[in-house]
């Protein structure tokens, strides 16, 4: 921005932005702000209007970047942390949103709104005990406010502890009789408890009073799909897709129950999914005998000895890792781990085995990673795609010869390429996969069927492939 | 001392301060030498303060008085034609000229007029003398900018528009010209400027996100034209209009000139938060300063008819038929107002009005032949804009739900996005939702017609945002009118058939309706109680020794013949009460001037409450005030009805010969209690009477009556949904 701009007219921008926020409406200043932030110097007060503007528009990198501008000219400390806290919490970023919400605290000790992020910032990284007792002495002191019986039963229900979320979640709904997410919320608890007929009554109960959400007809269309409904389930994931057609999980679902075409499963659709499992994933899987990494490990057993030499490891939807925990103590580098679901990632870390991790869609990484690897697994991904022809072509061009492919769907009808079931995965013909693996250039295929896991006391019928350059 | 004054006076007009010149000019017309340059100099004070109605009678006077000027008869040119009329524009420009050869803007106002009719030739010779006069003249470049656009040639319409803009930089006409000349921001950029850092450039990126929809950003973008430029009144009135789209107050600031546009655009803001009377006092000063304009007469009309003054919304409606070049738009603000009004309510005067309609429309191409249907479901779709707590949507939404979903496939065209609880239930049942009410009327059209329907379902007619001449092309095999300000027949050649029911149109009534009657077994409609609807209390007059009669109706319905009977109801029962509410009762202006007219029809004023609107629980909760509802004629209530009888209260009405004037009767009907409804006035004030008289059969009716109702067809979702299949199959 030139200095061409008259003396006062900076002034008249600020003024302008001022008066647009204080009249509520400090959206409509986004253009004036932009144009004071290319200022080489911005008036005083500028950071901080801008922080709090951002973050009721909910860009949240603006609104923490601006924070901390104005947190180095020495503006006014608490408001700003608390905003950069939930800016940085908003964005994944646990650590630095603790770090603001504690000091926010230790500055504002009796601060009500202060503890309260801090108890917000706890539950987000999992630290559930410590989250449970500020809240709960929120409650203590507040306990008629809604929102602090929430916070708290928020909690409980994170940390799995089902009952005093209960009891909770019913005073709340006392208080909110006309809140559909927290008759949703309510019915949820109930689902994670295990108690899926608890979780159906109250879900209809908020539909007959009149609570018509997205949130309440998914969790109904869970509570449905647990006691193997599913033609009930399908119904309401249709109705939550329609009340959110935004929601890229509901889509899906309700496309595998209408039987629609999708190729594939939506980025989002899977980053809701498993988000939703990773606490628990590891624990579910082993008790639903899920035999996949331990056929990864005997399929690369038997492929090492004639292996390249160099080469990397790419696990492809990597999920907690169980993959690299299957391949410990064999002859190959740390994997390169890539997954869409920053819980599942957060457990893939803490196992501490893979070299990097990637937060992205793996046809995306795959069009961005140069290198050929010595092997690509991709344990149990395929489900999620249904035209695999893209994919496999490029994995051909990034296996080296001699590199090996290994990975498993869920077998379909011998001579269907892809078909999108009823539980939202895709399955795959034998056949059509056979011949797209030599199209892709993999001369040597081993197809092994076998069973996948459980999934309701019912083996799935899987295809596990090794797919040799 | 006035000299002084006079040259004050101008000195701070040319500064852009007119509101002060004001007074100077003023004093200055006390010393007679002096008093024509100031009394012109005042009128130009007025003018850039949009007191045109001040501004005409100096001017007129300085023409006289100055006769070697030819300002006068140019800006009386300028308010002629503000006013729409150009014929008279032309000819005080032509004045102003023989007086003043060099005068360039009259110059260009001739060219403008002759561009307005279209003669771009005569339009360019204008402009081009101009030129030679002063070629620097922004107006000049922004006339010939138009000039080139209307002929298609945009690279010389973007270097006009960038003169005019280089020297006028806060000129919002030609700041939206050159936004639809440049192909994007990139052609922004490669623009020669003569400041680059000119809010003109700011104000031409805000247009071009407006066209782009944008509304937020370009709002945002004006904000930062007019903070970096000179205070200007036309891009204030740009920002407050883009707000009042968005539905946001103006920003708090001195109030800007307006121009007849600017006053209509107001003038829609204030309908909206339902400020009638200062609604009706705007259009009325913005009347006498500009003359006839119709849009204003239209407005004029709904606002009027908002406060129950009958007679004058029809006289404004019948002004700005007579005055608009486009009658389709007049002919149809008077339909909406007549089924109100006393003696224009009837049925035959509505078929009349509403044929006129059709008449006036321009001749369209016949629509291709409909090809064979599709095998598989009916595919049906809804066009409206009250899908949610709306009356369309308590009244439709029950049908719509029960409509098996195996065998009707439903796509929602929805002219108003309503987020609340009824519009997630439309929602859940549709098909496919589009939100269409920012197409246009061909684009509204191709896109039905993209989805191929068997049936559409218009459920908003007439009434505000309902787009029934937008299907004028039939894109779908029938067109069918159900809800939705449905008062009358359309009157359309195009709408083929009509929902109804053997209430509001027994056999006989096919002569008041040219669609085709579809009548359900039941009602029309089914009607979904809230689910927050209050438990039904006992009796009032058991407690209070006193029978309260209530009418929870639009303050439009209260016709003066109305209030006349309820006069006389409350001379015949000294002891009854009468509670009145409604919204446009929170407006302080419109509920005074309703107390005077209840006072001015004898009502006993000692004996009325008036409650303003609440929300929807409360002002149901109100009904446990009240012992016998009084239904208004001849706009009969609809929903009010079925809501009052879900509350335990019973309805006294009088049916007339209309669709409207015929609701209570059909809900009545359906729900078993027929015997409310009377055909003359005497009868109405003798059911009231009556059962004022009973208070035990009262009490007993109230305490069953919700029972009674959930027992009916009125409120059978799924009886109704099977009803109003049957009907949608027999018209494919």
């Amino acid at each position: 921005m030139s200095a061409a701009l008259a003396e006062d007219v900076p002034t008249r921008l600020f003024q302008r932005a001022v008066a647009l926020e204080q009249a509520g409406r400090g959206g409509e200043s986004c253009a004036i702000l932009e144009r004071l932030r290319s200022l080489p110097a911005p008036p005083a007060g500028f950071h901080a209007l801008e922080a709090r503007v951002m973050a009721r528009m909910g860009r949240h990198q603006q609104a923490e970047e601006a924070a901390s501008a104005a947190l180095e000219q020495g503006a006014e400390a608490a408001p700003l942390l608390a905003l950069r806290a939930q800016a940085r919490l908003a964005q994944g970023n646990l650590t630095g949103g603790l770090d603001d919400a504690a000091q926010l605290v230790m500055a504002q000790p009796g601060d009500g709104p202060a503890q309260a992020l801090l108890g917000d910032a706890l539950l987000r990284a999992e630290r559930f005990d410590e989250a449970i007792f500020l809240h709960g002495r929120l409650f203590q002191q507040a306990p008629e406010d809604p929102n602090a019986i929430l916070r708290l039963a928020r909690s409980f229900l994170r940390a799995g502890r089902h009952a005093p979320a209960e009891e909770l979640l019913a005073l709340a709904e006392q208080r909110l009789p006309n809140v559909a997410s927290v008759a949703a919320l309510r019915a949820q608890n109930q689902l994670l408890a295990g108690n899926a007929a608890r979780a159906e009554a109250l879900a209809e109960a908020a539909l007959a009073r009149g609570q018509v959400d997205a949130s309440v007809h998914s969790v109904l269309a869970h509570a449905l799909a647990t006691q193997q409904r599913m033609a009930e389930a399908g119904r309401h994931f249709i109705a939550a897709a329609r009340l959110a057609p935004h929601d890229e999980y509901h889509a899906h679902l309700a496309a595998s129950v209408l039987g629609t075409e999708t190729s594939r499963a939506t980025p989002g659709y899977v980053a809701s999914l498993f988000d939703g499992y990773a606490a628990n994933f590891d624990d579910q899987l082993i008790g639903l005998g899920y035999r996949v990494p331990g056929l990864v490990r005997q399929a690369v057993e038997a492929w090492l000895p004639g292996a390249p030499a160099e080469g990397g490891v790419l696990d492809l939807g990597c999920g907690t890792g169980l993959v690299a925990v299957a391949l410990m103590g064999l002859d190959l580098p740390a994997p390169v781990g890539v997954d869409l679901s920053p819980g599942m990632l957060r457990q893939a870390a803490a196992k501490g085995l893979y070299a990097t991790l990637c937060q992205t869609d793996i046809i995306t990484h795959m069009q961005a990673c140069p290198e050929p690897q010595r092997l690509i697994i991709a344990a149990d991904v395929f489900c999620y795609l249904g035209d695999l022809a893209p994919l496999v072509h490029c994995l051909g061009m990034h296996v080296m010869p001699g590199g090996a492919l290994v990975f498993s769907v869920e077998q379909g009808a011998e001579a269907t390429p892809w078909h999108l079931q009823p539980s939202g995965r895709y399955c795959h013909g034998r056949a059509p996969l056979q011949h797209l693996l030599a199209e892709a250039g993999f001369g040597r295929v081993t197809m092994q069927e076998t069973p996948l896991r459980q999934e309701a006391g019912q083996d799935i019928p899987g295809l596990f492939v090794v797919a040799m350059h | 001392m006035p000299a002084v004054a006079l040259s004050r006076g101008i000195q701070a007009l040319a500064a852009g301060r007119p509101a002060e010149s004001l007074p100077l000019l003023r004093a200055a017309m006390q010393a007679p030498e002096q008093a024509e340059l100031a009394a012109l100099n005042l009128a130009l004070a007025c003018m850039a303060l949009g007191e045109f109605g001040e501004a005409r009678p100096l001017l007129l006077r300085t023409h006289a008085s100055l006769p070697g000027l030819g300002e006068s008869a140019f800006r009386l040119g300028v308010i002629a034609g503000q006013a729409g009329q150009p014929a008279q524009a032309a000819e005080w420009f032509t004045q102003a000229l023989r007086r003043q050869p060099g005068h360039a803007l009259a110059l260009v106002g001739l060219g403008s007029l002759a561009e307005n009719r279209g003669d771009f030739a005569a339009a360019e010779g204008f402009f081009a003398r101009a030129a030679l006069l002063t070629p620097e003249e922004p107006e000049l470049a922004f006339a010939q900018a138009r000039i080139a656009v209307a002929q298609g040639q945009a690279e010389r319409a973007r270097r006009h528009a960038c003169s005019c803009l280089n020297r006028r930089p806060m000129h919002v006409a030609a700041a939206r010209l050159l936004a639809g000349v440049l192909a994007d921001e990139a052609a922004l950029a490669a623009l020669p400027k003569a400041d680059a850092d000119s809010p003109a450039w700011v104000l031409v990126s805000a247009c071009m996100l407006l066209r782009a929809g944008a509304e937020e950003a370009a709002l945002a973008a004006l904000h930062l034209a007019e903070a970096l430029g000179e205070p200007n009144a036309d891009l204030t009135r740009e920002i407050n209009a883009l707000l009042a789209r968005l539905g946001r107050a103006p920003l708090p600031g001195e109030a800007a000139p307006e121009s007849a546009s600017a006053v209509l655009q107001r003038s829609t803001a204030l309908w909206q938060r339902h400020e009638f009377a200062a609604m009706v006092a705007l259009l009325r000063a913005g009347l006498a300063q500009y003359g006839p304009v119709p849009g204003m007469a239209m407005n004029l009309a709904l606002a009027l008819n908002a406060q129950g003054q009958h007679a004058e919304a029809l006289a404004a409606a019948e002004t700005a038929v007579a005055e608009a070049d486009n009658k389709v738009v007049a002919l149809v603000n008077r339909l909406a107002i007549m089924p109100y009004h006393p003696q224009a309510g009837r049925a035959e005067a509505l078929l009349a009005a509403a044929r006129a309609i059709d008449a006036a429309l321009p001749p369209m191409p016949a629509p291709c032949p409909a090809t064979p249907r599709r095998p598989g479901r009916l595919r049906l779709g809804v066009l409206s804009g009250g899908l949610g707590t709306h009356p369309v949507g308590w009244l439709t939404l029950a049908g719509l739900e029960h409509l098996p979903a195996e065998d009707f496939a439903l796509t929602v065209y929805s002219l108003k996005p309503r987020p609340d609880t009824l519009n997630s239930r439309f929602r859940r049942r549709a098909d496919a939702w589009h939100e269409v009410g920012a197409l246009d009327d061909s684009a509204l059209a191709a896109r039905i017609a993209a989805d191929d329907l068997d049936v559409l379902l218009d459920m908003g007619g007439f009434g505000e945002g309902g787009r029934p001449l937008a299907l004028r092309g039939k894109p779908c095999r029938k067109l069918v009118k159900w809800v939705g300000s449905q008062f009358s027949t359309t009157g359309l050649a195009h709408m083929d058939a009509m929902l109804t029911d053997r209430w509001e149109t027994p056999p006989g009534f096919e002569r008041f309706y040219t669609e085709r009657l579809l009548r359900l077994p039941d009602g029309y409609v089914c009607y979904t109680p809230p689910p927050y609807a209050p438990p039904v209390g006992l009796l009032p007059a058991l407690a209070n020794g006193h029978v309260t009669f209530g009418c929870f109706n639009n303050l439009a319905k209260l016709t003066d013949a109305v209030l006349q009977a309820w006069a006389m109801l409350l001379r015949r029962l000294p002891q009854a009460r009468l509670v009145l509410q409604t919204h446009a009762f929170a407006d302080a202006e419109t509920l005074a001037l309703t107390a005077r007219r209840l006072a001015a029809q004898g009502l006993p004023m000692a004996r009325l409450t008036l409650l303003s609107g609440c929300p929807h629980p409360e002002f149901l909760a109100n009904y446990a005030r009240i012992d016998i509802a009084l239904d208004p004629f001849p706009y009969s209530g609809g929903l009010t009805v079925c809501e009052a009888l879900w509350m335990g209260v019973p309805v006294v009405a009088l049916a007339s010969d209309s669709f409207a004037g015929r609701h209570a009767l059909s809900h009545l009907s359906n729900a078993g209690l027929p015997q409310w409804v009377a055909t003359d006035l005497h009868g109405y004030l003798q059911r009231a009477e009556a059962a004022a008289a009973d208070l035990p059969a009262l009490a007993q009716l109230r305490a069953g009556l919700r029972d009674q109702v959930r027992a009916s067809p009125l409120v059978d979702g799924p009886r109704f949904g099977r009803n109003l299949a049957t009907a949608l199959r027999s018209i494919i």
